[in-house]
């Protein structure tokens, strides 16, 4: 049975200039799901979140969340999701509880107050002034404003961007929380390994459109029945040879890394040692792995997502 | 409601918490105003320091030094007797203004109706306080050739002060200074941190929340009117208990004009928050604008001092108006405009300014 979806965009545009940073974005959001929106900086991904979010003015499709439309409800669509921006300004001269405390106030029905701060673990820095946390503490803080009203719905815009990895593992575990608890999440990221571990889909954006939309596994899945070979080509492997051995797929150059996508890593593995001693060549720090969703990205794209 | 204390406790710990703001908006005019009270005020008042060398051994000599100590004359004279050569030594160090020699012939010359000159000896270089000396010997001059010839003067001058009661400089500087800090208020604690939260996106991140705009902006300006009312108060206690100021006001007109000064001032702050990108940008402006504002508004000095093509300038400084009115409403300083001009002027900025701001004021970059 399919339920009332909690966000639906269609048709989003937007334009800066001669950049068309949004260029017929359309997509669902079920109750419950972790959304991912995966692309690279530029890619229009920010854009996108804030418009839905009543922060930018789209020029054309239109947004319902929650079942009200942006723009004619904005104000009340506010007071029922959660967001947290890019970059979060936050008085810099106030502790943990009084902006928990201060937020508190803008919600109809707030969540306790010690409640967010354990959830967000700042117990230790509820006394400590916003501008003195360090980048870990101050996300977690803003994920735990997001939170404060109880929302149905969170909006987060590149939660860990930044973040050590530890920190970064920390506000995971909120997300994974959160939807535990049955809220919808949309997130955008630019680390793969963020959207594959937290996401239920994803969304694959670039120059403004979404290029792809699935669960990660099968996104994997439609692009690679094969593994990944990957090695410094910058010897001077030449390409054409490469793609012509048994076993292999596909071929992509990563800088001076060589990516080289086969269906029998045994039989490709041997042809290319072969090849590189009747060359000359070097295999230096190879590695094989299963494909991945930074896989899926180059495919579609053509680039790294993080260049 | 509930938010809107709550951001105007919050806004009240941020300024409170930033030292800048309540050192721009409290201390520092506070100790203006104390400094150039004790500079040009204080009880002593200024006194010429004549020298007078004293040659004559008969009655005249000592009729002029006996005017010259009297009770009356010691009010504006610090008379010290001696030699020439100290005397003289005494001038060129600064030390006197003026030297007086009533020479040995003194009171035989005028025992024999002759005339006999007088050495008065000045410093050419110190052209105020010498002239006020040469003033003050001329005048006694005259006195005393009146006097030994017998003459009555038929005219004389009732010198009467037309203040009900006196005022000293600090009297002005206070209700001034006051003025002054409310013009800080708009500039360094309105502008200035309104665009550093804009730059820091605190703003962005609050218009974000489902809280009102309104209730936004609302808890901002009531905390600011606060510290307005705060400095009037500040200034009125250290006036009245530490400067000694003599308070003789209208206490319902200076309420109100207290808040309507503050009123302006922080508007004023909303617009050129509203008119600078950057923090830099907005440092600069204030400057731009405080230092006009500053010397040009009667602060310091009055209007009457100033080069004539500047004084019509005064006339369209918002700052004039609010000084005028706190000297009259808090001291009872002479007027420079009627009172209700001062209100009617002060409540025409504040319109234009809350236009404006509300024109130009953005809630991120």
């Amino acid at each position: 049975m399919p339920e009332e979806a909690v966000l639906e965009v269609r048709d989003l545009l937007k334009t800066y200039g001669e950049t068309r940073a949004l260029d017929g974005v359309s997509f669902l959001v079920q109750p419950g799901e972790v959304f991912g929106m995966l692309g690279p900086n530029g890619a229009g991904k920010t854009t996108c979140i804030e418009c839905i979010e009543g922060l930018r003015e789209a020029d054309g499709g239109a947004i319902t969340v929650l079942g009200m439309k942006q723009g004619a409800d904005r104000q009340r669509i506010k007071s029922r999701v959660g967001l947290q921006l890019q970059t979060t300004g936050l008085f810099p001269k106030l502790t943990v509880l009084e902006l928990l405390r201060l937020f508190a106030t803008f919600y109809p029905r707030p969540l306790p107050v010690s409640h967010l701060i354990e959830m967000v673990d700042l117990k230790e820095k509820k006394g400590t002034r916003s501008k003195d946390l360090s980048g870990g503490q101050r996300q977690r803080l803003s994920l735990a404003l997001a939170l404060v009203g109880d929302p149905e719905l969170v909006f987060l815009d590149e939660p860990t961007t930044g973040l050590d990895p530890q920190a970064r593992r920390a506000l995971w575990d909120v997300v994974g929380n959160l939807k535990g608890k049955g809220k919808t999440v949309m997130l955008t990221t630019h680390y793969m390994e963020e959207a594959e571990q937290l996401c239920d889909r994803v969304a694959i954006m670039d120059h403004g459109k979404l290029i792809e939309m699935d669960r990660p596994s099968a996104l994997i899945a439609r692009h690679f029945e094969e593994a990944a070979i990957e090695f410094n080509a910058s010897a001077g492997w030449p390409t054409e040879l490469v793609s012509g051995l048994p076993g292999v797929k596909n071929v992509a150059s990563q800088g001076s890394r060589l990516v080289v996508y086969s269906r029998d890593v045994p039989r490709t593995m041997a042809a290319l040692f072969e090849l590189g001693s009747n060359r000359g060549l070097d295999l230096e720090e190879i590695t094989v792995r299963s494909a991945s969703l930074e896989d899926v990205f180059l495919k579609l794209t053509g680039r790294r997502i993080r260049e | 409601m509930k938010s809107l204390v709550a951001l105007y406790t919050a806004n009240a710990r941020e300024f409170t918490r930033d030292r800048m703001a309540s050192l721009f908006t409290i201390l520092i005019p506070v100790l203006f105003a104390a400094f150039f009270g004790a500079i040009f005020g204080g009880d002593s008042g200024y006194k010429l320091n004549l020298g007078i060398v004293l040659e004559d051994s008969g009655l005249v000599g000592q009729q002029i030094l006996a005017s010259l100590t009297s009770p009356e004359a010691g009010k504006m004279l610090s008379i010290k007797v001696g030699g020439r050569d100290e005397q003289l030594a005494a001038l060129g160090k600064g030390d006197l203004q003026a030297v007086l020699v009533l020479p040995s012939s003194l009171s035989q010359s005028v025992d024999q109706k002759k005339q006999t000159g007088v050495d008065v000896y000045y410093d050419e270089a110190r052209q105020s306080s010498s002239g006020i000396g040469l003033g003050v010997v001329r005048d006694l001059l005259a006195q005393t050739n009146l006097a030994v010839q017998g003459i009555q003067p038929l005219l004389v001058a009732r010198e009467e002060a037309i203040q009900t009661h006196p005022l000293r400089p600090v009297d002005f500087f206070v209700p001034s200074v006051l003025a002054m800090s409310m013009l800080w208020l708009g500039l360094f604690g309105t502008s200035l941190p309104l665009v550093q939260q804009r730059e820091q996106q605190v703003l962005r991140r609050l218009s974000a929340s489902p809280v009102s705009r309104v209730t936004l902006l609302g808890g901002q300006v009531c905390w600011r009117l606060t510290v307005g009312m705060i400095q009037a108060s500040v200034f009125l206690v250290i006036g009245v208990f530490v400067l000694g100021v003599q308070i003789e006001g209208n206490w319902p007109l200076f309420a109100a004009g207290s808040v309507l000064g503050a009123l302006v001032f922080i508007s004023m702050g909303y617009l050129l928050a509203g008119l600078s990108d950057t923090m830099e940008g907005a440092a600069a402006l204030a400057q731009l604008v405080n230092f006009p504002l500053m010397f040009l508004s009667g602060i310091f000095f009055e209007p009457s001092m100033l080069p004539s093509f500047l004084r019509p300038v005064t006339n369209v400084m918002p700052l004039t108006y609010l000084a005028d009115l706190f000297r009259q409403t808090m001291v009872g300083y002479s007027a420079l405009h009627p009172l209700w001009l001062d209100f009617a002027v002060l409540a025409g900025c504040l319109v234009i300014f809350v236009g404006l701001g509300l024109r130009f004021f953005r809630w991120e970059r």
